[in-house]
Formats: structure tokens, sequence, C-alpha cells
């Protein structure tokens, strides 16, 4: 399992292949080509990991530290409902402004 | 967000921030800032400039404070007004939405977590599989949500789709495929029985675990008699994980897996790292848990397949198998549609399907059933007709049309329904319009069937296989003849070998037809359906059944089975 990242690799490898699509980067060689697809889908997996956690309240993160910690069959989707997260706006709205930002204003 | 306080930011403390406006003009304010929401105001202001400043250089800085010392000034204007003209005005003035969403009152509970805090959070996240499985679907979703797909709507009619392909506006994506896509029928993907060496066991609540099992677990699971169809497994989940991830929606397929055939996938598969491919099997299952699920009934023919010995001679193994296709009717079999739309919610359009036969309990629940994946066709001219595999054998014995016996039929819970049900046993129908089953013989010391211990199984009581109407003949090109004994009666086989006397592993749900009182089946008709073991012809050339070469090779008479005994 890849620590690296919170979001699945390919889910953003496929997003990002798509913003690729719709703005080629401009590179000279598939080395290089690779290298920013790397980075970006980095940036976007910080973007939303960012935006996850930095939305919790002190005891939001607190709770969700035991069930990580203590927790094999927590229901992570009921924990969001439960504090009036609503985490599919929050990767929605991560990922729209990643993809803006990305296109400069292009549509996605 | 949520409210923020003087209290709990770092360097932060109402007496700095005095001091601070003490420096100003107006150090009497300072002791007039009384109000929750103002103090959560100036402080974010407050903090909003430290951190500008931590971050720009000397010049931005000093642009950047200077903004801040503006809107500062703002407020503090604004707040004297409201002192002056409404003494509760500042106190009853609501807080903004930035300042406290939820509109509660700010309480240490509601503080933003330190960031410190909220990174050791993401950190032990991003090792734990569950929360990542779940976050997978969220961002499926997302991706759905924002349009990146392309999407093919789907025109219901009843419970049959024809599926409208749209203009993708991907940049012609498939273009790049060098396999099959489901809309060229020539290449599209259909599903295997039996070349998957593992059933599916689906959690009963979508977004658990989709766990993997043997055969006879499955079946356990499923409760037999509610099982329509079983993919015959023994050992290896990859192949079927392969099945199934070849059968997902082009778009939802797992990088560098896209376009691939059931074998071509197994193979990457196979050739993964333990830690690719359970990060290809994470993915799998949140693709899985962002699927919305819809209850169908099939109609129609469908490709399927079986596995058949490549060299007669040399023996079952699971190199000398290869995949034969034919055609199941599967009129009245019910199945769960797993599909996924471009805007994420249950009402968008859909842009992908998979259809798997589950099995349900008596309430029509779904049972935590596992059963195989079907496709449908894209062009709508049959319905749920779906295309020649590509790597089966060429030599398919399809059936031709048959009469209105489906493939498979919902087991009925009375002998009633049975009765009114008859004529349902059919697997495969044979070119001479025959059909049979045959069943297996009991388990001599009535065991259950699968000792996972030493990973074999014993022959399948009779009785079960009565009722799930195996196939015994090893071959459906002998159709008609006698076929060759799979085992020696009594052997106890390896998993291994199990798999490659498989030829067509369902599990077929029905009465039991063409089988004469001496369980005996009719030379002539078959069943393509999973089948447990042969029988061998007596020395009269007349056949026994495997109950009476059990006794012969044994000298004891077959014990009756127990009636926990389940699965192959």
């Amino acid at each position: 399992m890849d620590n690296e990242y919170l979001i699945d690799r390919q889910t953003l490898g496929k997003f990002i292949d798509e913003l690729i699509k719709k703005k080629p980067l401009a590179v000279e060689d598939t080395e290089e080509l690779n290298k920013l697809r790397e980075e970006s889908i980095k940036a976007l997996d910080d973007k939303i990991t960012k935006a996850i956690f930095g939305s919790l309240t002190k005891e939001q993160d607190e709770k969700l530290n035991q069930l990580l910690d203590h927790d094999e069959d927590a229901d992570y989707q009921e924990f969001f409902s439960e504090n009036n997260i609503n985490i599919q706006e929050i990767v929605k709205n991560s990922m729209q402004e990643f993809a803006d930002e990305f296109l400069g204003g292009q549509d996605v | 967000m949520s409210n923020k306080t003087g209290e709990g930011f770092p360097n932060t403390s109402f007496s700095e921030f005095d001091n601070y406006r003490a420096d100003d003009n107006n150090p009497e304010e300072s002791g007039k800032s009384s109000s929750e929401s103002e103090k959560g105001k100036y402080a974010k202001l407050f903090e909003e400039i430290k951190v500008l400043s931590e971050k720009l250089n000397s010049a931005e800085r000093e642009k950047e404070l200077a903004k801040s010392l503006e809107k500062e000034e703002a407020l503090q204007e604004e707040y004297i007004y409201l002192s002056e003209t409404s003494p509760e005005g500042a106190q009853a003035e609501e807080p903004s939405p930035e300042d406290n969403p939820s509109g509660e009152e700010p309480t240490p509970d509601n503080q933003e977590a330190d960031p410190n805090d909220a990174e050791g959070t993401a950190g032990k996240a991003k090792k734990c599989s569950r929360i990542k499985r779940f976050f997978a679907g969220v961002a499926l979703a997302a991706v759905f949500a924002l349009g990146i797909f392309g999407a093919r709507k789907i025109v219901q009619e009843g419970n049959a789709a024809q599926v409208e392909a749209e203009d993708d506006d991907d940049g012609g994506e498939d273009d790049d495929d060098g396999g099959e896509n489901e809309d060229n029928p020539e290449t599209a993907r259909g599903i295997y029985d039996g070349y998957g060496e593992r059933a599916m066991y689906l959690d009963s609540n979508k977004g658990g675990d989709y766990d993997f099992a043997n055969a006879v677990e499955a079946a356990e699971v499923c409760n037999n008699d509610e099982v329509e169809m079983v993919k015959y497994t023994a050992g290896n989940q990859v192949e079927s994980l392969a099945d199934y991830i070849a059968n997902l929606p082009e778009q939802l397929q797992p990088e560098g897996f896209r376009g691939l055939s059931i074998l071509e996938t197994d193979q990457k598969l196979e050739s993964l790292s333990p830690e690719e491919y359970d990060s290809v099997f994470n993915y799998f299952c949140g693709v899985m848990d962002g699927a919305f699920t819809q209850e169908i009934e099939l109609e129609g023919d469908y490709h399927n397949a079986y596995m058949r010995q490549i060299d007669e001679n040399a023996g079952y193994t699971h190199d000398n198998m290869e995949l034969v296709s034919c055609i199941t009717h599967e009129n009245g079999t019910r199945a769960t549609e797993f599909y996924w739309t471009d805007d994420g919610t249950a009402n968008g359009n859909i842009i992908g399907s998979m259809i798997v036969k589950i099995s349900h309990d008596e309430n029509g629940n779904i049972d935590g059933g596992c059963l195989q994946v079907v496709i449908p066709n894209s062009d709508g001219s049959r319905t749920y007709i779906y295309f020649d595999l590509p790597d089966i054998a060429p030599d398919n014995p399809s059936t031709p049309d048959t009469p209105d016996n489906p493939n498979i039929t919902p087991r009925p819970k009375n002998q009633t329904e049975a009765d009114e049900n008859s004529g349902a046993s059919a697997g495969i129908v044979t070119p001479e319009g025959q059909e049979r089953q045959v069943t297996a013989e009991p388990v001599a010391d009535g065991t259950h069937p699968y000792n996972p211990d030493t990973n074999t199984y014993n022959y399948i009581p009779e009785e079960q296989a009565g009722q799930i109407g195996y196939e015994v003949t090893n071959d459906i090109r002998e159709i008609g003849q006698e076929s060759a004994p799979i085992t020696t009666p009594g052997e106890i086989v390896t998993a291994e070998e199990m798999v490659t006397t498989q030829t067509a592993p369902e599990m077929v749900i029905g009465t039991r037809e063409g089988v004469d009182e001496a369980n005996n089946f009719d030379a002539g008709a078959t069943v393509g359906t999973g089948e447990v073991t042969g029988d061998t012809p007596s020395a009269d050339g007349s056949r026994n059944t495997i109950r009476e070469n059990l006794e012969q090779a044994t000298g004891n008479p077959a014990a009756n089975p127990s009636n926990d005994s389940q699965g192959f």
C-alpha cells in the first residue's frame, strides 16, 4: 500500500491525465512529462489532504485519531456525516480548484 | 470553517494583541473588545497578519501589512460605530460565516485542529487502507461529478438496457487502447465461468470488505438454495480479480489495465509485486464502493465459457486447460447491476455498468453473494447478449436457440414452485436439444467437502449435488458420448485437480432431469455446468454411478452425506 498518498494514486493519475489532455504540458521529453505528472499527482493529493484535515475541529481530529488507532472496522462515511462534514464537497472543490489552477481558467 | 478564538494560536494572546492595539491611536479600545465574535475577528486578522509576515519578503510584507492595517481600521471603525449607536449591537452582531459557519458559540471543542495534529492525523490516514478506500470512492465520485469522463446514456427499457454511445470529449482516449472496448462488438469482453479460481464474496453492505473466498465458503455465504450461479473457484483470487477488473467500465479500470482481456489482466496482476497488487485491489474496492446498485432481472442469452482439456492425453493440469465459449440462457435470472454515473449521483448519466448475479434472501435483500460478472451488449441488438471472449478456443460449441427454458431458475422455496418451474434445469442445451443433469456421489466419510488444511476436496454429497445440479461430464465436446472418468472413485482430489476437472463450473439450480433412478445420466444430453466427478464405466460397459464406483473401490457402503455439507 502506498503510504505517501491519501487518495488512491490511480484515481489521482486519471484526473491528472485528463487535465494534461486538456492542457498539454510544455515539456521536452517523456521523462520530463512523467516527472511533472508525478509532481502534479502529489500536489493534488496534498491539496485534498490539506482540505480534508484542515476542515476538522480539534475534537473531530481527536475522534478521527481514535478511529484510526483503535477501530479496524470504523465507518468513516458515518464519521464525516455525523460531524456534518461534507467530505464529497470538500474533495470535489479541491479538485476543481486544482484543475482551475492547472488549466489557467479553461473549463474542466 | 470553525470559529477561531484568540486561544490556541501560537504566540498569540489578547495581551499581545492589546499591546499591539495600544500602539495604535486608540489604546482604550483594546479594553472594549469584549465581544467574543469581535475578539474572533481581530484574532483572525492578527493571525492573518502573522502568517503573511512570515511568508513574504520585506517589501511584500510591508505591502500586505498595509492592506491588513486598512482592513483592521475598517473593522475598528465599524466596531466604534456599532458601540456608539447600539451598545448591544457589537455583542448582538452575528459572526460572519467565515468565523462561525456552524452558528455555534466558539468553544474549545470547536477550535480548529492544530495544524501539526491535523498533519499527524493525515499521516495516519495514509496508512489506513480502510479510510483510503473510503476516500478513493469519494475522489472517484468527484472526478465523475466534475465531468472528466464522457458519459453514455443508458436508455432503460424495462429490464433491458440499450447503450447509446455519445461522443467522448476526452480527446479520443479510446484510440490509444490496443484492446477491446464496449463500442466495438468484435472485441468486447465477456465473462468467464471457471477460469477464475476463486469466487468473489461481496459483503452484503456495499462498502465493506470485498473479500475473495473459495467456492465452498462462497457457497456457504450465499446459501446454496439461493445461489443461482457460482463461479467455481479453487484457490487463486488473482484470476477472479482479473475477471472483475477486465469487466469494469474502461474509465474505471486501474492504470495499466485498460482494454486488457481477462487473460491479459490476470497475467499482469500475476506480475505485480505484493504492494502493487494490494494497490490495485484497494483501488478496485474503491471503485466498487463508488458504484450504485439496482436490482434487475436478466433476459436472453449470454455468452459464457468453460474449461476443457487441450490434450486429452496430457492430464488435467491447469496448463492443459483451455477456455471454450458457449451460450447460457438467463431469462429470469436475478442480478444486481453496479453502475457509475457522470455526476456521482444515483440518477446521473451512466458511464458504465457491471452486472453481477447476487443471491438474495427470502426478503429479497442482497444476501452477500458473489457471482459471475456479465456485461450487456452495446448495440442493443439482443438484450444482454455480449461478445466472444478474445482468448477462447476456436472450437465453439455454442448451442442453437433453445426453448424458453431459462438457464438459471431462481431456486424456489418450496417444491410447489419447483413443479411450476419445471424445466429449469438447463444449463447448456446440447445440439441435440437434450438436457441432462447428473449428480455427484456422496462423500465417503460424510465430511465437509473442502478441507482447508490440506486444500483438498472430497466428493460432493449426492443430495447436495442433486439440489445444485452438478454436471458430471468432463467435457462438453463429449455431449452424447460417454465421458472418461476424471478421478478414481473415492480418491480425494486436490484443489488444483478440481480446477482442471471443471468444464463449466457453475452450480445450476433446478430440477433434476435426465437422471434415472440409479442416478445414471442419460447419454446424449448434458448441462454445461460445474462438474465434480466423473464416473467409470463398469466392466459390462454400463455406467456406474459414482456411489457404486465408490462402493466397489472401498468395499464399503457409501456414507450418507452430512446435511451441513455444502459447496463443491
